[in-house]
């Protein structure tokens, strides 16, 4: 099992993920390896709270080219996580 | 919002204002709004960034600050509304409380407010207006300037030049043996003896007669206002044209026809006679007035605010420079000649601003104390005076006076003239009724 903090790798904050906030959808980067169960216990461990339904989907990174180097950013995995309700993470704090 | 309002020393007032709890988050949103529209956050497109994420990036305190800086004026401002004070400088905040959201915000401001008047006993005041006398001296005067203007130049039969003549002359000068043009003319009208030209030469001439030719030396003084002349020998070749005489018109009703449209010398005299006295009577109205003002405004006390002295002085000094301006000068010029600096002139003013400023302290509040108001009428009456005198139409006035906002101060200035009538009128009362 891996860790938790190895799971999760940073919350996700955009216009479009502060809207979900509100209806206790939070955001987060994951390692693309991460199962949604791995990503439930994971939160659960580290905020201390309960996990009502995990949703992940796999981004492709984009190609970026310098010059004549084709270089292309890392592949990525996104999860949005679902709590229970009147449950809520102090995501912000010392962001 | 609401305001209470403390006298302290010197015309000052401490206003302590608390602004409702509603007012106060509004503010908040305010300012979260100015905040993201200047911002660039990444993840936000400019200015939707939400308040949680303004607040994690530069901190509650911040909105909460800029909050503050947007309240403060617009309170300040509807608290002077609301309690009808009026400021006459800027106020002086000492300390402001932190913003709490949701509580209502209260804060001390301290301004210069317009100062009290201790009315003397004005109503005592008398003065004697000049009264206004005009001589049939003065009418002579006049009239003996006009027939100087109508005077013509009659050529007489005389043997000689003498002093009090005029002589038509020609002349050629030369400086040093070298001929110039600027020192020679043909067919010059001098009268010998009105000391017009350079010293010495009027004089040579007397005894010449017509026809003749003289040579004279004279010596340009040294203060001459050509410096390339001054203190030079020159030489005048000159030539007798014609000798002539001032001959006054006639006292007659032919000249009283000539000056103007008057039938007689009777109807000329008592024209000037007329035009001398309201000239007179005008004159003496106005120093009537001033008298009885600054008499008014020695009997009462009043501590005189330097900001409105200062402005006043600002005044007085734009108005100069605008004269200086039609002379065309510059202040600055005016200063070198006068070796002063500005700050000298400013208090070379100040006295008479001190003045000015205490008169129109003591005009309103003597104005207040006499429940002096300016009814509809009075407007109307001062707009077709002057719809006269830039003849307009008096709705044109109007209008015009409206749209530029104006009206407000011109009912300010009717109740000043109003009151200055009254105390004009008290200051001419006979008998002192007690």
């Amino acid at each position: 099992m891996p860790e938790p903090r190895d799971v999760i790798i940073r919350p996700i904050i955009t216009e479009k993920t502060t809207g979900l906030l509100d209806s206790g959808q939070y955001t987060f980067e994951v390692d693309k390896r991460a199962t949604k169960h791995m990503i439930k216990d994971a939160i659960e461990e580290i905020f201390g709270v309960k996990v009502k339904s995990v949703n992940t989907m796999r981004y492709t990174g984009k190609r970026r080219r310098l010059g004549v180097h084709e270089g292309k950013r890392k592949d990525w995995k996104k999860a949005v996580v679902t709590l229970e309700e009147g449950q809520r993470i102090e995501l912000f704090e010392g962001m | 919002m609401d305001v209470s309002v403390e006298k302290l020393e010197g015309n000052q007032v401490q206003m302590t204002v608390t602004v409702p709890p509603e007012d106060v988050d509004e503010a908040v949103k305010k300012a979260v709004r100015s905040i993201a529209r200047g911002v660039n956050i990444p993840g936000f497109r400019k200015g939707k960034a939400p308040r949680r994420v303004l607040e994690m990036r530069f901190g509650k305190e911040a909105i909460l600050a800029q909050a503050l800086e947007d309240l403060i004026p617009d309170a300040y401002q509807r608290a002077l509304d609301k309690s009808g004070i009026q400021a006459i400088d800027r106020p002086v905040v000492d300390e402001l409380p932190d913003l709490v959201e949701g509580s209502p915000y209260t804060f001390k401001a301290k301004v210069q407010v317009l100062p009290e008047v201790e009315l003397g006993d004005y109503r005592a005041v008398r003065v004697q207006k000049e009264s206004v006398e005009i001589t049939d001296e003065q009418v002579r005067n006049v009239i003996n300037s006009m027939r100087e203007r109508f005077a013509e130049l009659v050529s007489v039969d005389k043997p000689s030049l003498e002093k009090g003549d005029f002589a038509d002359i020609d002349f050629e000068g030369s400086v040093e043996g070298v001929e110039s043009e600027g020192l020679s003319h043909k067919g010059a009208t001098l009268e010998i003896g009105s000391n017009s030209y350079i010293p010495g030469f009027e004089d040579q001439l007397v005894g010449m007669a017509v026809g003749e030719e003289r040579e004279i030396s004279v010596k340009f003084p040294d203060d001459y206002h050509s410096s390339e002349l001054a203190g030079k020998d020159a030489r005048f070749k000159v030539k007798l044209n014609d000798i002539r005489e001032k001959r006054l018109p006639e006292l007659d009703d032919e000249f009283a026809k000539d000056v103007g449209n008057y039938e007689s010398l009777d109807e000329l005299r008592s024209a000037i006679k007329e035009r001398l006295e309201s000239e007179a009577a005008a004159r003496a109205e106005r120093e009537f007035e001033d008298k009885v003002t600054s008499e008014v405004a020695d009997r009462c006390s009043v501590d005189i605010p330097k900001i409105l002295v200062d402005r006043t002085v600002d005044r007085m000094m734009d108005q100069l420079s605008i004269r200086l301006r039609y002379s065309g000068m510059t202040l600055e010029q005016y200063l070198q000649m006068r070796e002063m600096t500005e700050q000298q002139l400013r208090d070379e003013f100040a006295p008479e601003a001190e003045k000015q400023v205490k008169i129109d302290l003591v005009l309103d509040a003597v104005s207040r104390a006499e429940g002096i108001e300016v009814t509809d009428e009075d407007v109307d009456q001062k707009l077709s005076e002057l719809a006269e005198q830039y003849s307009r139409s008096v709705d044109e006035l109007k209008e015009l006076y409206e749209k530029e906002d104006r009206m407000d101060s011109l009912k300010e200035s009717l109740r000043i003239e109003k009151t200055v009538a009254k105390l004009k009128d008290y200051a001419s009362m006979r008998i002192v009724v007690g």
